[in-house]
């Protein structure tokens, strides 16, 4: 059998899209194994999940008893002097700042929800999706405006809530989690104006994926932020004594 | 049958080597082997039509792919999926090409029915002179 060139070439040609068809399938395959792992065992994670939250909801119910039964003896110790009385002001106000109490008062309220464009309506396409970057962006806005608490989707900001993306959502400690497709509520108390001038200063909510999203600020009098589900760990820092 | 050949050296090259392509160019990649596609496929019906080119069958490969790989990474950058387009179109395509190479190999099927048959009559008649 005579081969000519035009035939060497074809060969070649075709055995380059052999090879470019196996590779993909490779490729696509191996992702899809990769992806199987997180559907491993699905119903025993949401047994687990289920259990998890119902230890949760017991703790809480524990947790508020023993602080009304703290707060009691509280106030009969603060009965006995005015050094009582101090000590309890101060400890009330360091609780409300590491967000183990409920609090109330004015400031404002931040509303974030996606914006929905044709260009943007391919799901696969999460380029202009809110990462952590945003919302650490945001609360270190609203401190530094002069919130004296914050609080995203119901989820108290404490002194030890790290904001880290985590899957398809961005984690707030281990308190919970947001998504950047949801509608984003952050609430803050503080200074409403100083609060409203921080965040609505021009550029402020232009920074990265912010730009995809629609923005509603309201000034509200009585916002009402609810405490931590997350422990406030100390297991390393000790009290340096004179 | 050297083009077959071909592929199936390039089939089991691409499960037996272990190159790295970079994940990023993996969508850019289906979009061209769809296009690679729809030249083969362009190529099979140039064949059975006895007007193959091998120049433009090569040319076109190449061609066809970069532009569809080039389009999907453009549309990528700009927001618009471009990537689209060339599916509709390559896709398309290959279903065409798809149904003349069918339309031709069933008219060359029933040519060789209808030569065999009269082959057969033939003898036939030449056994009953005989």
């Amino acid at each position: 059998m005579k081969i000519s060139r035009s035939q060497i070439f074809v060969a070649i040609v075709c055995a380059l899209l052999g090879f470019l068809l196996a590779y993909q399938f490779k490729v696509l395959s191996n992702k899809n194994t990769a992806s199987n792992i997180s559907t491993y065992d699905k119903n025993d994670m949401i047994s687990e999940i289920e259990n998890l939250k119902k230890q949760k909801e017991e703790l809480v119910t524990t947790n508020s008893k023993v602080s009304d039964e703290l707060k009691k003896m509280e106030e009969t110790a603060a009965k006995d002097g005015d050094l009582g009385t101090d000590i309890k002001s101060q400890l009330d106000n360091a609780r409300m700042h590491l967000g183990v109490v409920d609090v109330k008062g004015p400031g404002i309220t931040l509303t974030i929800t996606p914006k929905t464009s044709i260009f943007t309506s391919n799901s696969s396409n999460n380029n202009g999706d809110l990462g952590e970057d945003e919302l650490v962006h945001i609360v270190n806005l609203l401190w530094f405006s002069g919130a004296e608490a914050i609080n995203i989707n119901d989820i108290r900001i404490t002194p030890q809530t790290g904001i880290k993306t985590a899957g398809n959502g961005i984690a707030l400690g281990s308190a919970g989690k947001v998504y950047p497709r949801d509608k984003i509520v952050i609430k803050a108390i503080g200074d409403k104006g100083r609060l409203n001038v921080g965040i609505s200063f021009p550029g402020s909510l232009d920074y990265k994926a912010l730009l995809y999203y629609n923005n509603e600020i309201k000034v509200e009098d009585d916002i009402v932020i609810g405490k931590t589900t997350q422990s406030l760990k100390s297991e390393f820092i000790k009290l340096v004594k004179e | 049958m050297i083009a077959v050949i071909g592929l199936l050296i390039g089939i089991i090259l691409g499960f037996v080597l272990d190159v790295n392509i970079s994940d990023k160019l993996s969508p850019y990649m289906s979009v061209a082997i769809l296009a690679c596609l729809d030249s083969v496929f362009g190529a099979i019906r140039g064949n059975l039509s006895k007007n193959f080119q091998a120049d433009i069958f090569i040319s076109g490969f190449f061609g066809n792919a970069l532009l569809a790989a080039g389009l999907a990474y453009l549309g990528d950058k700009l927001g618009i999926p471009i990537y689209i387009a060339a599916v509709i179109v390559f896709g398309g395509r290959i279903f065409d090409n798809f149904a003349i190479i069918r339309r031709l190999l069933l008219e060359e099927f029933k040519i060789r029915k209808r030569n065999l048959s009269k082959k057969n009559s033939i003898e036939k008649e030449n056994n009953d002179i005989k």
